[in-house]
This record gives C-alpha cells, structure tokens and sequence, in this order.
C-alpha cells in the first residue's frame, strides 16, 4: 500500500492545504494500492495504518519555509521528538511504526510554505498557486503519471 | 506563612488546567484548586442558527468526543421534531455512541494513563510518555493503537469520516447500514474483545504498585449518575438518569431527560471557567457527583453483555471501589462492554433496514437530548423560536458533572503525596495523576481548543509563588 496523509484544518486559510492536495489526488488518480486519507493532525492511532504501507507521503502546511514553495523532504526517524496523543510528527509515527511492527516505509513529507491561516476556507494566492505543483510532486514520487490531470501543470 | 503550588499546565488531558496548592505554614497542605483557563462560549453563539445544524455545530465543541455531542444534540432535535426516530437509526446511533466511547476510552487507558500505570508514577517524566511505553511494553502500546483505531474506523464506516462525521442527523440517521460495512465491522470485533480482556489482566496485575494512590484519588463518598435502561442495566444511548449513593442505595431513578433541571443546578466558582453542577435536593457543595465509567458501572444493576457483567461483577469485589484510581479498569470493562453491544446490534435482524429517519417539522419550542459520553452524562437543552431558530442552549457535560469532585480529588492527592519543604517530580504527577483519572474534556467542558497541558503553582500563605511546575 502507498498512503497519502493530508494534514490541515480546512478552515483556517493556508493551513488546509495538505488536505486539498490529498483530496485532489484522491478524486482525480486512482490506483489499486492507492489510500489517501486526510486529518487536522496527526494521532498516534495512524501508527497501524502507517505500518501497513511500503511508501508514506505527509503533506503539510509550513511556517519553515518561503510562502508558496513547495519541497519534498525525506523523513528520518532519528528526527522523532515527541509522541503525544494529540498532536505529533512525521518522524515520530514513523519511529513508532518501526518500534511496534518493523516496519521502515520510505516516507517524504511534502511541505508547502504557508502564511495565512485566519479563519475562512480560501488559500492565499501563493499557496493557492502552489497545489497544483505539490500535487504533482506527490505524484511523481508514486511514481504515478502526471499527465492525467489537466490542472496539473 | 501559607505557600502556593501551581501546576501549570496540566498534562495528557483534553484542554487546558492548572492547578493551584495552597501551603500552610507548617508546610503542610491547606487547599488545593482545579482551575479551567479557557471559555469558548458555544451555548451563546449558537443563538440564532437553525436548529438543525445544531448536532453539525455541537459537534465542533471537541476533536475528541464530537460523536458525543451529534448523538445528545441529535436527541434534542428529534425532541424538537417531536418524533420517535426509527429504531433501526436509533439502533446505528448506538453503535456509533458505543465506538466513541471505545476509542476515547482507549486514548485515555492507553495514551494517556498507560505511561504512569507502566513506567510509575515516579519515574523519569522524559520516559514517562507514548514513546518511554513503547519500549518499555511494546505489546501494550500496539494493543492500544488497534483499539482505537477499531473505534475509529466504526466511526468512519458509519459516518463516512472519523472526526465531526454528519451522518447522525435529527430524526435518525442520514444513510442506512451496507451490509459490507457490517461485515467489516463485525470482522474487527473478535479480536477487540480479546485485546480488551488482556488489558483488564495486565491492569489488574499491576493494582498491588498502586495501593497508596488508591487510597488516596479521590477517594471519598459522592453520589454517582449514570444512565440505565429499563431493568437498571447500564445505558449508554437512551434510558433513564439514575443516582445513587456511596452505599449504592438508589438516590434518584428513572428520571427522564426532561427531568434534568429538577436533578442538576449549576453553580459557578471564581477560580475556574467551568461550571460545577451538583444535585439539586442536597445542595452546594453536599450534591457533589461523580459521572463517566466509574459512575455507571456503580449506578447500574448489571451488564448486559456476558463478558463485560462478569468482569462487572469482579469490580463488585473490590473494597476501595470508590476511589477515582478505578476510573481507570472501568473505562476498560466499559470498552469491553461497547464491542460486545456492538456485536449484538450489528447482528439484528432488521440493522440493514433503510428506513433510517423520520421526517417533520419542529412539533415543539423545547428539546432535551441526553446520552452517555465518554466522560459522563451529556446534556443538551435547546430552545427554539416559531421559525425553528434557537433562541436558548444549555450543555452540562460530563466533565462539569465531575467539576466539584475532581477539586475534592486535588486536594485529597496534595494533602498525602506533597509538602512544602521536599516538593518532588513525582508528587505532582500524582496531583496530575488524579485529574487524569477522570480524563477531563475542557475542550468540551469549557466549550477550550487544543490539547490540555497543566500549569502547578506552589503559593505561599501571603500569595508568593515558590515553586511552579508549566509542562
């Protein structure tokens, strides 16, 4: 299984945006291995499901980096700080899913830069401009075709 | 010269707290205070809003318990409605109220408490969390994400997405069960049953560590509420409002959710944005109850389902049931409880039926939608106008229910395990400890956001702050 995690909540602005990507992939690619699931965080529960896969992909919102830009970074475990039950990271699922069930999926998040999280459902227009290219991003890490969707540009 | 502890904030806890001990001036504990920090005001904001989005909105109070309040705040509505909601949705909402408060309970056993039953509660607070328990007993921590994760996908298979699902609609349910999704469902359930009976074993195993915690969390006489059904079995989704006392002599029963205002009043404190309900006929502070598992497994007469009732009927054995250390395994029997019921709902005859809701207009201007959350009682009370608007809402959630208690608890715990003159790591997780154990909700109970850490403060009798603990 290769699993897609979109992380935002969808009503505060920017911060949706993980989610929208997730979504976006799921309506318009399909594959038989495929499972994209979307959450306002991550919970420790996901651990199972994350076992499960052969490839993770986390798609976030970032303060980190320049507004619009879009980067994949490959996660490390050693990266782990902390695992809460309600708020946790990347690394720190992926460490747990190591420790619990052995299992190492090659796992990258894909960060888009973000700015704006008032409350409302709309992106700014950075962000908003970068979905499409995160989106294919995420693509081309699964090693899915590109071309299928004619937004991704 | 008093001093002042002030735990700050409070941890592994839905919400926000802090909590304030007040030293004497031989150091020993003279009071200690349970303070909720925040307010969100969801009973005023509501005003205004048709009622049925009611169970949409009540259900952003938490990203913990949102089924909780969508199942109460639906049962408000159909009383609004004035309908008997058709008893196959009736029958899905129960499932669904049963998965919540299996994955809740699971996140409070396993997540949240785990660390301290594992680790104990005087251990490295840097290996006392999710990550110290996976090494230390990695079967357990794997028990705990299957769990939930059972929990939560019922919630998803049924309403179409874990968190804030709008399938639980007023007058029923809003799609009727697939038989492939009971299937998966039932698929789940063996293997839940089996995980949950480990856990009361490995818990039960480790009760002799923890005797003086026992004696101490909260252990006193209060009153105890829970929902019933007919034949005093416990109740989750829809029966009756029973009270009984320390002595487990029935104090009030068969009190139906209308009833509620002549059982509960609220009073509020200064020290805390969240309100302390008490029962009524006894008064402030007498009233005090208890609510959520420990509560109803005391209130009701029996289980339903076999594997559950017998465990119920081992807790029946225990002494020093009383003691809010034991929220702990019933939270567990109720688990057990939950995939059981499930079972037995999931396999009538008639579960796939597609009659799954009634349809009408608001037959009447006031609702009230009691249930059982995970925490406790859970209720709702709307008012609305002619054109359907709400013009009132009162929620009493369970965490306010046990407001009074969980303060008594504080200082039950501060007055044994903390003195002024050797303030150590461990006491004050034992403060927290304490809390826990009734696994708070201040997102709901305040209707606060995000998660809870905890704020100690050690006062002194002049009001100086000599020692603070901020997590």
């Amino acid at each position: 299984m290769r699993l897609v995690i979109g992380i935002g909540n969808t009503l505060r602005g920017d911060d949706g945006i993980g989610v929208a990507i997730a979504q976006q992939l799921a309506a318009q690619h399909s594959a038989p291995n495929l499972h994209v699931i979307t959450c306002h965080q991550l919970t420790p529960e996901l651990i199972g499901l994350i076992s499960q896969a052969e490839q993770v992909i986390f798609i976030d919102a970032s303060v980190q980096q320049p507004l619009g830009s879009v980067q994949a970074v490959p996660l490390r475990v050693e990266a782990a700080k902390e695992l809460s039950a309600h708020h946790t990271t990347p690394s720190a699922l992926l460490l747990a899913a190591k420790v619990l069930y052995g299992a190492q999926p090659c796992s990258t998040l894909i960060a888009v830069g973000a700015q704006h999280f008032s409350y409302g459902e709309q992106f700014s227009a950075p962000v908003a401009a970068a979905l499409p290219r995160a989106a294919k991003l995420a693509l081309t890490l699964l090693n899915m075709p590109t071309a299928r969707s004619g937004d991704l540009h | 010269m008093t001093k002042e502890i002030t735990i700050n904030p409070v941890t592994r806890i839905e919400g926000h707290g802090k909590i304030t001990i007040y030293l004497a001036e031989d150091g020993s504990v003279s009071d200690a205070k349970f303070h909720v920090t925040q307010l969100r005001g969801f009973e005023k904001f509501a005003e205004g809003r048709p009622f049925h989005e009611m169970p949409s909105l009540m259900a952003r109070i938490c990203g913990i318990c949102p089924v909780s309040h969508l199942i109460a705040s639906a049962k408000a509505c159909d009383a609004l409605l004035g309908v008997r909601i058709p008893p196959v949705a009736a029958a899905l909402r129960r499932v669904m109220n049963l998965a919540q408060l299996a994955q809740s309970h699971a996140l409070s056993f396993f997540y949240l408490s785990a660390p301290d039953l594992l680790l104990g509660m005087d251990s490295d607070p840097a290996q006392r969390n999710l990550f110290g328990m996976l090494s230390a007993n990695p079967q357990l921590a794997r028990d705990g994400v299957t769990l939930r994760q059972n929990g939560q996908q019922i919630i998803e298979l049924l309403g179409g997405k874990r968190i804030h699902p709008g399938w639980v609609v007023p007058g029923g349910v809003a799609e009727p069960l697939s038989a492939e999704k009971r299937d998966q469902i039932l698929a789940m359930l063996p293997n839940a049953i089996a995980i949950t009976q480990q856990a009361i074993h490995w818990f039960k195993e480790q009760l002799p560590r923890f005797a003086e915690e026992i004696s101490a969390f909260a252990n006193f006489p209060t009153l105890h509420m829970g929902m019933v059904d007919r034949r005093g079995n416990l109740e989750t989704y829809d029966g009756y409002l029973r009270i009984v006392d320390a002595e487990g002599n029935v104090v009030e029963d068969r009190m139906t959710p209308e009833d509620y205002l002549d059982l509960i009043e609220e009073a509020a404190e200064p020290h805390s944005f969240l309100k302390s309900p008490y029962y009524k006929p006894r008064g402030y502070v007498d009233g005090m109850l208890r609510v959520g598992p420990l509560s109803r497994l005391l209130a009701a007469n029996q289980i339903s389902t076999p594997l559950a009732n017998a465990a119920l009927q081992d807790f029946r054995q225990i002494p020093e049931r009383q003691s809010s250390f034991y929220f702990h395994l019933a939270r567990l029997i109720e688990i057990l409880y939950a995939w059981e019921e499930i079972q037995r709902v999931l396999n009538l005859p008639d579960i796939l039926s597609e009659h799954v809701r009634a349809h009408a207009e608001p037959n009447a201007f006031e609702g009230v939608g009691i249930s059982e959350a995970p925490r406790g009682t859970l209720m709702h009370h709307y008012k609305i106008d002619k054109h359907g608007l709400i013009t009132y809402v009162n929620l009493i959630i369970a965490t306010g229910h046990n407001n009074l208690a969980m303060n008594a608890g504080v200082k039950q715990v501060a007055q044994r395990f903390v003195r002024g003159d050797r303030l150590t790591e461990g006491m004050l997780n034992r403060v927290e400890a304490v809390i826990r154990t009734f696994d708070p909700c201040l997102s709901c109970s305040t209707h606060a956001v995000g998660q809870m850490p905890l704020h100690v403060q050690l006062l002194a009798p002049n009001g100086e702050v000599l020692d603070e603990i901020a997590r």
